[in-house]
């Protein structure tokens, strides 16, 4: 297997691997891990997410490519992503801490319905349909890859 | 408010659907700017943050369609095995996104310094070859000057050699490897003779030393000698090579006075012969000359009428001639047996001519018009000079009783001697050869020998004379010379 090969399998060997992991049952470890742990991770996971597409944008604004082509719109699609990242961390904070039991439960697949009666609950409700936040943030940055050419850096100097 | 849950489902599903499928074209895309980039570290981070996209969609859409199509298949039991790793595969893809966008924004940074210090580098190389170019320009002139210089004195007419700090010969060009017979390679690392003090009267090595390594010239006539023993004479001249104000090497250059000495030793040969022949034509001429006046004197005494008169002319005829020889031999005298200047006293020198003058021609008034005359620098003969002028204007006067003036003016570093007379104004030739206006030759030298001894001894006394227009007519001569 030639070095480029092997560095175009990488990521599907990594993402192999994490499915790999989701197939050990139990977790061991010497400290116990319960709730609620799990949560904080997890919105400081969202927190750096969102931290990281803000540093992007900001790279770009420093860097004279924010209007550039391509990169305004992987610049854009930081934003959204950034967006997305408030709006989660948000209704994972609501759903959390106001036991909002409705969220994710499958047996409401019979009822196909939900009461909603406080503005925290439309918040949550709206919440959920993130994926359309989401969606427009990858979209974005797939555009913006696509429009990305190799000569487009602004560096004229080759270091390799 | 009752409110339909379908739309979640179809944006969580439809949603998932797109983000894992764009996310892989997202990957794709990222993967062709890596191949097709030239290694910027900026594709390589927008490959990894697209991968860290994709497993971020793949697990996001796992724990939001798998719940309701494990449901809707009556396998939910297995979701909540699935939950966990899912939800934390998202929290680390989360975290993940966050890791490489800061790592790369280091890798990032530093590539920016790398550039900007390869692009100083480069510009650092380019203005050094930029310089080394000039340099090599400059070597290329200062090479064809050197070549040019060096050729000029290899075909120099005279013998030119360089000495090095210790005084050993570096190198001698063609004219003295000819003059001297020695090869360059002979005495390449050799001190030449004229250095050597070999205690002989004749060596001039200390003070060529001494002179020339105080960082003046070092010149004069002398006499070296060739590889073959053979002396040979020389100007010869010895300078140092400063180098801030230290003599870091000498050139000597020689030039061959073999023939002029030769030339030299001819004239010299020639004027004694002529003085010899001179002395015995004079000497001769002067007898015959004493015997013809003596007869005719004796005529002159003893006949009447017409033969008296005859007589008479050959008397005067006579002494003309023998003066004319006593001028003849002052002029050969100052042309061969050349005095040097020195202090003369004008006051002296005034008051004896004037006296002998008087003497010679008691009618004649000499008004002098001196007071404390200084001394001259000039040569001994300036006496016969101003006399020759006196005795001139005295002889040439057109009265009876002749009046004479002599001034003598100082002014600056000259003093100015002027006889004045009241006679005929001097013939045009006879100015030009008094003033030295003209060459004397058999075309040109005025009808006596008198001014042109005053020219000769005025010019080897470096002075000047001068004539000029008198009021009332006359003439006035003045001749300058250096006050001592």
């Amino acid at each position: 297997m030639s070095g480029r090969s092997f560095r175009n399998r990488l990521p599907w060997i990594v993402f192999g691997g994490f499915l790999w992991l989701a197939t050990i049952p139990t977790v061991s470890a010497v400290q116990p891990h319960e709730q609620p742990e799990g949560y904080i991770v997890h919105q400081l996971a969202h927190v750096a997410f969102l931290l990281a597409m803000v540093y992007v944008i900001w790279r770009l604004i420093q860097n004279d490519q924010f209007s550039a082509t391509g990169w305004r719109d992987i610049a854009i699609g930081a934003g959204l992503f950034s967006l997305w990242n408030a709006i989660t961390i948000v209704v994972h904070h609501l759903v959390f801490t106001r036991e909002m039991a409705w969220v994710g439960d499958t047996s409401l697949m019979v009822t196909r319905t939900v009461d909603i009666a406080t503005f925290t609950e439309w918040v949550v409700y709206l919440g959920q349909m993130d994926y359309i936040v989401a969606v427009a943030g990858i979209t974005m940055l797939y555009r913006g890859f696509r429009r990305l050419e190799p000569t487009d850096d602004p560096s004229e100097v080759d270091i390799r | 408010m009752n409110l339909p849950l379908w739309p979640i489902w179809a944006v969580d599903i439809l949603g998932a659907l797109s983000m894992v499928v764009i996310a892989i074209l997202a990957v794709r895309e990222t993967q062709r700017l890596v191949d097709e980039s030239r290694g910027e570290v900026v594709w390589s981070f927008l490959f990894w943050m697209s991968t860290v996209f994709l497993v971020f969609a793949v697990s996001r859409s796992f724990s939001h369609v798998l719940p309701y199509l494990l449901s809707a298949s009556g396998y939910e039991g297995i979701w909540s095995s699935i939950q966990p790793v899912t939800g934390a595969l998202n929290t680390l893809a989360f975290v993940a996104v966050a890791a490489i966008t800061l790592f790369y924004g280091a890798v990032a940074d530093q590539n920016e310094r790398l550039k900007s210090e390869i692009a100083n580098r480069r510009e650092a190389e380019r203005q050094l070859s930029a310089h080394r170019d000039r340099l090599e320009e400059r070597v290329r002139e200062r090479t064809a000057s050197l070549r040019k210089f060096r050729k000029a004195v290899e075909h120099a007419g005279h013998a030119i050699c360089i000495l090095d700090e210790d005084w050993r010969v570096e190198y001698v060009n063609p004219a003295f490897e000819s003059l001297t017979g020695y090869e360059a390679a002979e005495i390449q690392g050799d001190k030449p003779d004229f250095i050597e003090d070999d205690g002989s009267r004749d060596s001039n090595a200390s003070e060529i030393k001494e002179t020339v390594t105080d960082g003046a010239v070092w010149s004069a006539e002398v006499t070296n000698h060739r590889a073959s023993g053979e002396p040979y004479p020389t100007y010869q001249t010895i300078a140092p090579i400063l180098d801030d104000e230290n003599a870091r090497a000498y050139v000597c250059v020689q030039a061959d006075m073999s023939e002029q000495k030769a030339l030299e030793e001819d004239l010299r040969t020639a004027n004694r012969q002529l003085s010899v022949l001179e002395r015995v034509f004079r000497h001769n001429l002067r007898n015959a000359m004493n015997v013809i006046r003596g007869a005719a004197t004796t005529i002159e005494a003893s006949a009447e009428g017409e033969q008296a008169e005859q007589a008479t002319k050959i008397v005067s005829t006579s002494d003309s001639l023998l003066n004319l020889v006593d001028k003849e031999r002052a002029v050969t005298e100052v042309l061969v047996d050349r005095s040097d200047r020195r202090e003369v006293a004008l006051g002296e020198l005034l008051d004896d001519v004037v006296e002998r003058i008087r003497d010679l021609n008691p009618t004649a008034t000499i008004e002098v018009d001196a007071a404390d005359p200084p001394t001259v620098r000039a040569i001994p003969e300036i006496g016969q000079a101003i006399e020759e002028l006196i005795d001139n204007a005295v002889r040439h006067a057109d009265a009876a009783e002749p009046s004479v003036g002599v001034s003598v003016e100082t002014v600056s570093d000259a003093v100015r001697v002027s006889i004045v007379d009241q006679g005929p104004k001097i013939p045009s030739m006879e100015r030009e050869v008094l003033a030295g206006n003209a060459a004397i030759d058999q075309l040109h030298h005025g009808s006596g020998l008198g001014l042109w001894l005053v020219h000769l001894i005025v010019r080897q006394s470096d002075g000047t004379v001068t004539i000029s227009e008198n009021e009332p007519p006359g003439n006035v001569v003045t001749i300058e010379l250096e006050r001592a």
